[in-house]
């Protein structure tokens, strides 16, 4: 799957009111499009869109929201092998660029998914949880 | 008139002439800017939406402490504003027009306003990141109202 093809309009709206990079971490952090780019593309597909993205001046909301995404999708992934890597690019046409990518390396922190089958009768939903631990549990049977 | 560059640090000093991290960014609104704008002034209709143009020359921070000259960002610079210009923490219940609200999450200062009417609750005059201008209550709008703290500045 490409890295290009998930829709950032919420993304975008919450670029569209962020006073401060913080602000824009812990919004695109907890958008459901940013988490199903960091699960459905490896890292290696996020930063190649990365690269290209940040190449060009932004023409438009989705395309100035669309770096910071991907950076923060990499920033989920189970290792910050690639985090790293997109730390080191450098550009001039998105100003909080260095900085959110300066947040995201120091406070990195490795998620590890795991589907846990737990003997019994009931079915449960599944259930996603995201903490500070560096654990999350996508699904649990029963 | 001068020409000048689309991006550029003004020299802004708190009162105790400490340089103020800044930027003003005279790029024009880019394509899809005022159609988000407009999806927010849709979303809080209880609000008064002051200007629709959507703009990065200033932020909230830069209407509350810059005159709506340029951008700040950085938690530690409004810290460092609050702390140079003598900006005293006023109780909920002493609050006047003209003192400041700051909300905060995770110690970062991620909006502020003016208070223009005490309520309650509270009515503050705002501006929403690169969106436009708002007349609202303090609770309503897109920002985490649970870490208020207001401030006067002392004369």
């Amino acid at each position: 799957m490409k890295a290009d093809n998930f829709d950032l309009t919420e993304a975008s709206r919450a670029y569209a009111v962020a006073n401060t990079p913080l602000f824009l971490i812990r919004k695109l952090s907890d958008d459901p499009a940013v988490r199903t780019i960091s699960e459905a593309c490896t890292g290696e597909e996020i930063l190649s869109e990365l690269e290209r993205t940040i190449q060009s001046e932004p023409q438009s909301a989705l395309e100035a929201v669309r770096p910071y995404a991907l950076v923060v999708a990499l920033s989920l992934k189970s290792t910050n092998e690639h985090l790293n890597r997109a730390a080191a690019f450098t550009t001039s046409s998105f100003g909080w660029y260095g900085y959110i990518t300066q947040v995201l390396t120091e406070t990195y922190s490795p998620i590890t998914r795991a589907e846990i089958d737990v003997p019994g009768t009931l079915l449960a939903p599944a259930v996603e949880s995201v903490s500070e631990s560096p654990t999350m549990v996508n699904a649990i049977s029963f | 008139m001068a020409i000048l560059s689309l991006t550029a640090q003004l020299n802004l000093h708190t009162r105790c002439e400490n340089q103020i991290e800044n930027e003003i960014d005279r790029r024009p609104p880019r394509a899809g800017d005022q159609m988000l704008v407009n999806d927010y002034v849709r979303q809080f209709s209880n609000a008064t939406h002051r200007t629709t143009s959507p703009s990065r020359k200033y932020n909230c921070h830069g209407l509350t402490f810059a005159g709506r000259r340029t951008w700040v960002w950085k938690a530690s610079e409004i810290e460092k504003i609050l702390r140079d210009d003598e900006y005293e923490i006023v109780d909920f219940g002493k609050i006047l027009p003209g003192d400041v609200v700051v909300y905060r999450q995770n110690g970062d200062a991620e909006h502020s306003g003016i208070v223009i009417s005490t309520g309650p609750p509270p009515i503050i005059l705002s501006k929403w990141g690169p969106a436009h201008e708002v007349i609202h209550r303090v609770n309503d709008c897109p920002y985490n109202s649970m870490q208020l703290t207001y401030y006067r500045i002392k004369p």
